[in-house]
């Protein structure tokens, strides 16, 4: 990935800026061995990038499991496909372009089994049970630090959150808040302009703010008490 | 973004657009801490609407890194090389379409062939090999069109043949 413009990098975290122009083409080099049977060149390529892939492929798929199943078949698909790897296009967006397409198609494969799943007809409480109900409902026989319980619910707060934005707003949310990429980067991931991964981000925050209006009132509260009392204490000094 | 006037600042005069509120929460939403971004910075502190939606996108941001994502396991890389291994050298040669019906049609029908072929084959020889009395003859002919020759007709037909034959060897 190349480097990012300020008003580029996602918002409260700094970005390690590992994807050079020069990284960019030692990939290119190595994938062009790997085409032609270098493996070690490919193991090279796997290990810089497996974190990347199963990162990519937790957010979108909602579990290490699915993710470690969806890294495996992603690199085998890339070594599979080396032969087809443009060489004028980054490696990095390549690999990107067949995460996502990975990812999406188990997506749909899931919907379209759960929709056919007789027992999601008959039984939809129970059918509901491998997402945040059941989970829940065993936390809560299981006793938890408070601080913890809170924190897994706000995560699978945001996680729901982010499920049930439209794909493309939640592609471009996940690669640019998570993965760190640049509004340029996304654009060629998702094949698009780099205006509508703007508007697509846009779009996706103000959703999101909506969604998640309960949670972020409450912070909100918290941090106007927090900074009244830091008021009051300066004014008392 | 909307020219509006001119702004002393030090010795220089300089040429400010005054932001609407839409422009500067559209920066906000891309980069909430508006770095390098003076003019935007400059209209939050005096607009009581853009820092509410500053401090909602602030509020968003630290929410959404509550979303932690567990470590990728070490072994995956290790896992995945083994599998690429086994693909190229273990891998079982795939069988097209064409192959199965090769497998499962042809195969089973020139074995068969093969053995009839063989077997008459074998009878024929049989009886060059063995010119013995008619009574053998008969029996032999006989047994060998109830095993082997399918166009000789039924179980009970041959048997007959057997019991004629071995009958008129008595005679
Ligand atoms: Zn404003």
């Amino acid at each position: 990935m190349q480097e990012k413009t300020p008003q580029d990098q996602p918002q409260g975290r700094l970005l390690e800026q590992v994807d050079t122009a020069a990284q960019s083409e030692e990939d290119s080099e190595l994938m062009a061995r790997a085409a032609s049977g270098d493996r070690l060149a490919y193991d090279r390529l796997i290990r810089r990038y497996y974190r990347k892939v199963y990162a990519t492929s937790y957010r979108l798929l909602g579990s290490a499991e699915d993710a470690e199943d969806a890294t495996q078949e992603i690199f085998l698909k890339v070594y599979k496909a080396a032969r087809s790897f443009d060489p004028n296009l980054r490696f990095s967006t390549w690999l990107y372009r067949i995460s996502l397409n990975h990812c999406l198609n188990v997506l749909r494969w899931r919907r379209r089994r759960r929709w056919l799943s007789l027992n999601a007809l008959l039984r939809p409480q129970e059918s509901e049970a491998d997402g945040d109900e059941y989970a829940s409902l065993f936390r809560a026989q299981v006793p938890q630090p408070d601080d913890l319980l809170e924190r897994e619910e706000r995560a699978g707060a945001v996680r729901k959150a982010i499920e049930s934005l439209p794909e493309k707003q939640r592609i471009a949310i996940i690669l640019h808040r998570y993965e760190g990429m640049s509004y340029k980067e996304i654009a060629e991931v998702m094949g698009t302009s780099v205006a509508s991964v703007e508007s697509r981000l846009h779009r996706a925050k103000e959703a999101l703010a909506e969604k998640l209006a309960d949670l972020l009132e409450i912070d909100l509260q918290v941090d106007r008490e927090t900074s009244g009392r830091n008021r009051e204490n300066r004014r008392k000094d | 973004m909307k020219r509006l006037g001119v702004f002393r600042s030090g010795r220089t005069t300089e040429v400010i657009d005054e932001m609407t509120c839409s422009d500067v929460q559209r920066l906000l939403a891309r980069d909430v801490t508006l770095e390098g971004a003076k003019e935007a910075q400059a209209h939050v502190q005096s607009c009581t609407q853009c820092q509410a939606f500053r401090d909602r996108m602030l509020a968003l941001d630290a929410l959404l890194a509550q979303w932690q994502c567990p470590e990728a396991p070490d072994w995956l890389p290790a896992k995945i090389s083994a599998r690429l291994a086994a693909l190229e050298t273990g891998r079982p040669t795939q069988v097209p379409r064409w192959g199965l019906v090769l497998e499962r049609v042809l195969v089973p029908l020139v074995v068969a062939s093969g053995l009839i072929l063989g077997a008459l084959l074998g009878s024929h020889l049989n009886r060059l090999l063995q010119p013995a009395s008619v009574e053998t003859a008969g029996i032999a002919e006989s047994e060998s069109s109830l095993v082997v020759d399918p166009l000789t007709g039924s179980f009970t037909e041959a048997v007959e043949n057997v019991a004629f034959a071995t009958a008129g060897g008595n005679r």
